[in-house]
């Protein structure tokens, strides 16, 4: 039995544009595990990555709620948001997004700062023990733009694990990347989520998504579709990449 | 047709910058029509109120018991001499307002009214068909509400101890010769009874009997040159109290006006200094954010030019709204500066604002701006449409590569401080700004403290007991007065002082001797005289004579001039600084006597036994007694009213760079909001509340506003001295010592980081506005 990290129930999302009120997620319920790499995959604008911002609080739902730890995060005003944010929560995103006037280390560093109960040490001993495990302990005293995309993002994993968040979210975190540094950052993915990091990420690459433990599908706003897999071993990648692709027609993707 | 529509369109979408544009015009042209038109208003009263008093080339007070008695008829066949009046007047000393003593000689005329205009209750305007005075009325130039508190109704009482005369002041009139506050003397009106009886009893020891002698010169002649050859042929000066031309006394009349004036114009200059290089921030700026846009106007077939053309009338256009704003708020401006500088005039002043001359300065001002906006459009040029196409400007890049270490406590401030280090050239404007206003706010904090009484001589000596002493005093009887008041306070301090114009080398020049030169005046190079054949000089007063340490100069008429030797360059403020001081034993040396003794108290309940001490022993040589068991004069209203010029000075200094303060921080964070979205997002992502962020950026102009308020303090060290030394010139200051305290610095630097610390925080409220959803690439 799986213990539920965070869940959400008839969530929607609208935007209003030109006066036409656009849809893009319409009552949706989902369940988040612990412990699982969760992957959610759909057709360019079906709605995945307003899901990933709405379940983690970056975007505010117009209806529905999202429950992490009993509370609506929904509801919660900007200082407890700002708290998720740098506590529970980690946020990769597709274009990286490091502070660009702050070296790698720093990038690193900073969210870790705004986390009171650890000491400044610590928090340094930690960034360089993550820029490590990262492989650019090297470069980190170098600026975002000095720097690779694939050294980019795996700073933006470093920087999303340096508070040891319960839950790590990743929008797209091999979209911008080539083939060598998307690999790179999947086994760094996989490695946290063997490590015991709840993960859950946004793709549309199902060579991504076959490191998944779970797929979820959805499409025009909802969830057509759920994929439970086992661990993932670069053994058994042919046969995982097959029964996903197999399961990804079934869902017309 | 294509340039107006980006224009429209670009001041619609830029409608902070514009504003603030405007704005800054705003508050330049405001403050040089404020001064200019109050210069201009000025200069009309004078030639105004000198025109309605048929105001004489020069005018030569004759002591009548000294003049020549063919005097007038000497002056008259003078060839460049045109026309010659002959008024009767008497010089009193001894003079009190409403019981407080008024250091000033007062010549007194009969009537006057049909001479001068008498001014309403208010000043506001003039009486028409003033009354005649009564007997016991007087009439007293509107320039000594500066220095007294006289007001209709009060006693103005002169003359001597045999001799008192008590006046109840019947109105105020404009007499634009001596009515400035600035000028000793003055000139007041009583009926011709009183006239007359104050006249027969002039015994030209408390009160002299004087002939007003004015002399109109044919155009084109030379005062200077028709003054000496008097003087030879006739001893016009050499009988004289006073010898004052129309011109010397216009520069009283606008000392302190002049000298506001120049303060304002010198502040100006920084401000325009400010407002070009916010502009040019802005443009830079702007060229870089709009990159793109403008790449694909070039891409479109837009030229460099006409895009430049567009900057150039939105900027333009930005600052002539601005200079209209100015020049009307500039009326009520003109209102309180008329409020100020009216009473040390003494002139009625209209506040009307010079239309024609502000609106060309206005006018010169954009176009000198302009100037400066196509120069910094100069950059338009260098966009590639294609590189503009292909996603805008080339990699971010950082100016500075200062690596200050961030540390977790405070975070925001380290956040703040590597946001200025990476980016220190976009900033490095805003820091040079806050140097010119902090040096700026250091200068008129320091133009204040000079101003104060310190500077003003023996006036900050207090005179608890005045004795005006007779012919028959000596100097031997000097060190038993001072013996007499040590023997009862002997902490208390004596002066014997004579002051009046004398004539040095040929000049005439205002003297004082002390028996103690050293006491109350400041010497600067060599020393004060210490010997009867000895002469300290004022720096103007060395210019003057052509005459420093060590030369030999004449002072005294015919047969009483004597040489003395100029032993050092001191400063004292009288005459507006054209001024001598030698010794008292030097005074008896060209056979003039000491007339005052004055005694500042330590205890001043001693004030009397003191003051009855003197009076027993020495009757015989005390003409007239002073007594004030406080250290209240009258000389304390035009130190109040010089306090209040400072303060409003330091007032409107400090309120302009604050308010500039506001309309640069404004700019610059709107630009540096639009050009850091994309990181506030991140941040907020990363979990900062919009308030921490704002804090940061707030921090950011605060660490920029104290960098700046250090370069202010350390130019302000170097170059405070300079500028003030050419200002205060006019009132005869020439040696400025910048006393730069720790207050000094602190009070405008703390003045400004706070400004800049909440308009930052103000303007970065937009940063509520930001959503971490913008990140997201769908």
């Amino acid at each position: 039995m799986k213990n539920t990290i965070l869940s959400a129930k008839g969530l929607c999302k609208s935007f209003a544009h030109n006066g036409v009120q656009n849809h893009i997620l319409s009552n949706l319920d989902i369940e988040i595990y612990e412990g699982d790499f969760t992957v959610v995959m759909g057709a360019s604008g079906s709605g995945k990555s307003t899901l990933l911002y709405a379940l983690s609080g970056m975007d505010r739902a117009t209806g529905g709620s999202v429950t992490y730890d009993g509370k609506d995060i929904v509801k919660l005003p900007e200082k407890n948001l700002a708290e998720l944010r740098h506590g529970d929560f980690g946020f990769i995103f597709q274009q990286m997004h490091l502070v660009s006037n702050l070296s790698l280390f720093e990038n690193v560093a900073v969210p870790g700062y705004l986390n009171k109960s650890v000491p400044a040490d610590e928090v340094n001993k930690r960034a360089e023990e993550l820029l490590e495990k990262m492989g650019i302990s090297a470069i980190k005293t170098q600026l975002p733009s000095q720097c690779s995309g694939g050294e980019q993002q795996r700073c933006a994993i470093a920087r999303a694990v340096i508070n040891n968040p319960k839950l790590l979210f990743a929008d797209e975190p091999t979209g911008a990347l080539n083939r060598k540094n998307t690999t790179e950052v999947l086994n760094l993915l996989t490695d946290l989520n063997n490590n015991g990091q709840s993960i859950l990420m946004v793709t549309h690459d199902s060579r991504a998504a076959l490191r998944a433990t779970r797929i979820i599908y959805i499409a025009d706003g909802t969830v057509i579709g759920d994929l439970d897999l086992p661990p993932y071993t670069a053994e058994a990648e042919k046969s995982r990449e097959a029964q996903v692709n197999s399961w990804l027609a079934s869902m017309e993707w | 047709m294509e340039i107006f529509k980006l224009l429209k369109a670009n001041i619609r979408h830029k409608k902070g910058a514009f504003k603030s544009i405007a704005a800054l015009m705003a508050i330049i042209v405001f403050s040089f029509s404020g001064t200019v038109s109050n210069n201009d208003n000025l200069a009309r009263s004078i030639d105004r109120a000198h025109a309605y008093a048929g105001t004489p080339t020069f005018n030569a007070m004759e002591r009548v018991t000294l003049m020549q008695e063919d005097l007038v008829e000497t002056v008259s066949a003078h060839p460049d001499v045109v026309s010659v009046t002959a008024t009767d007047c008497v010089l009193s000393g001894g003079t009190k307002a409403d019981g407080n003593e008024v250091f000033q000689n007062l010549f007194v005329y009969e009537q006057g009214h049909d001479i001068y205009r008498v001014m309403n209750d208010t000043f506001t305007d003039y009486v028409e068909n003033p009354e005649p005075l009564k007997e016991g009325e007087v009439y007293v130039p509107y320039g000594m509400t500066a220095v007294t508190k006289l007001e209709i109704g009060s006693t103005l009482t002169m003359g001597t101890e045999d001799y008192v005369y008590d006046y109840t002041v019947k109105g105020f009139i404009e007499e634009p010769q001596f009515g400035a506050s600035l000028m000793g003397t003055k000139r007041v009106f009583v009926h011709e009874n009183d006239f007359k009886k104050m006249y027969d009893e002039a015994n030209d020891v408390g009160t002299h009997k004087i002939l007003d002698v004015g002399i109109t010169l044919a155009d084109g002649a030379d005062y200077t040159k028709v003054k000496k050859e008097l003087d030879d042929s006739c001893g016009l000066a050499a009988s004289a109290g006073i010898v004052i031309s129309k011109e010397e006394t216009i520069t009283y009349t606008e000392l302190y006006s002049r000298t506001g004036s120049g303060i304002l114009l010198a502040f100006l200059i920084l401000l325009i200094a400010i407002v070009i290089i916010s502009m040019w921030h802005s443009i830079s700026t702007s060229i870089d954010m709009e990159y793109t846009n403008l790449g694909i106007l070039k891409s479109q077939g837009f030229t460099s030019w006409q895009i430049r053309i567009v900057y150039v009338l939105q900027y333009f256009i930005a600052e002539i709204i601005g200079s209209v704003i100015g020049l009307i708020i500039s009326v009520p401006a003109l209102r309180l500066l008329g409020m100020l500088f009216q009473p040390m005039t003494g002139l009625l002043t209209a506040t009307d604002i010079s239309f024609v001359k502000c609106g060309a300065m206005a006018l010169a001002l954009a176009v000198l701006c302009i100037v400066f906006v196509v120069i910094a459009t100069n950059k338009v040029g260098r966009i590639s449409p294609v590189r503009a196409i292909s996603g805008g400007k080339a990699e971010v890049y950082f100016d500075s590569r200062l690596n200050l270490p961030i540390k977790a406590k405070p975070l925001s401030f380290f956040m703040g401080l590597r946001q200025f280090t990476s980016r220190f050239k976009s900033y490095g404007g805003s820091v040079f700004i806050v140097a010119l206003l902090v040096y700026f706010m250091m200068t008129v904090t320091i133009l204040s403290d000079t101003l104060s009484r310190e500077y003003f001589g023996e006036t900050q000596f207090f005179q608890n007991i005045t004795l005006i002493l007779n012919e028959d005093f000596d100097l031997d009887k000097m060190e038993d007065f001072e013996q007499t008041v040590a023997e009862i306070d002997p902490d208390a301090r004596t002066l014997f002082n004579f002051s009046d114009y004398i004539m040095i080398d040929g000049i005439q020049l205002y003297c004082n001797s002390y028996n103690k030169p050293d006491m109350l005046n400041k010497v600067y190079d060599g020393r004060m005289p210490a010997y009867d054949n000895e002469v300290a000089v004022t720096d103007i007063a060395s210019e003057l004579l052509g005459k420093g340490i060590g030369d030999t100069v004449v002072i005294g008429s015919n047969d009483d001039a004597k040489e003395f030797i100029v032993t050092g360059i001191y400063q004292n403020v009288n005459n507006a600084g054209k001024n001598i001081c030698i010794t008292s034993d030097g005074l008896y040396r060209i056979n003039k006597t000491v007339p005052m003794f004055y005694v500042e108290m330590a205890d001043l309940s001693l004030t009397n036994k003191v003051a009855d001490a003197l009076d027993e022993k020495y009757s015989e040589n005390i003409l007239r007694k002073y007594v004030e068991e406080e250290r209240n004069t009258s000389a304390d209203g035009i130190f109040e009213l010089i306090d209040t010029i400072c303060v409003v000075i330091v007032a409107v200094v400090y309120g302009i760079s604050i308010i500039f303060s506001a309309v640069v921080i404004s700019m610059i964070c709107s630009k540096a909001f639009i050009k850091e979205r994309t990181d506030i997002g991140i941040l907020k992502s990363l979990g900062f509340t919009a308030n921490g962020l704002r804090t940061q950026f707030a921090s950011r102009f605060t660490i920029i506003a104290a960098i700046g308020s250090i370069m202010g303090g350390i130019a302000s060290l170097f170059l405070t001295t300079p500028l003030l030394e050419v200002i205060m010139r006019m009132v005869g200051l020439t040696r400025i010592d910048a006393d730069i305290t720790l207050f000094t610095f602190l009070s405008p630097a703390l003045a400004v980081c706070v400004s800049f610390f909440l308009f930052a925080y103000l303007a970065a409220r937009k940063i509520n506005t930001v959503e971490v959803r913008e990140l997201i690439s769908e």
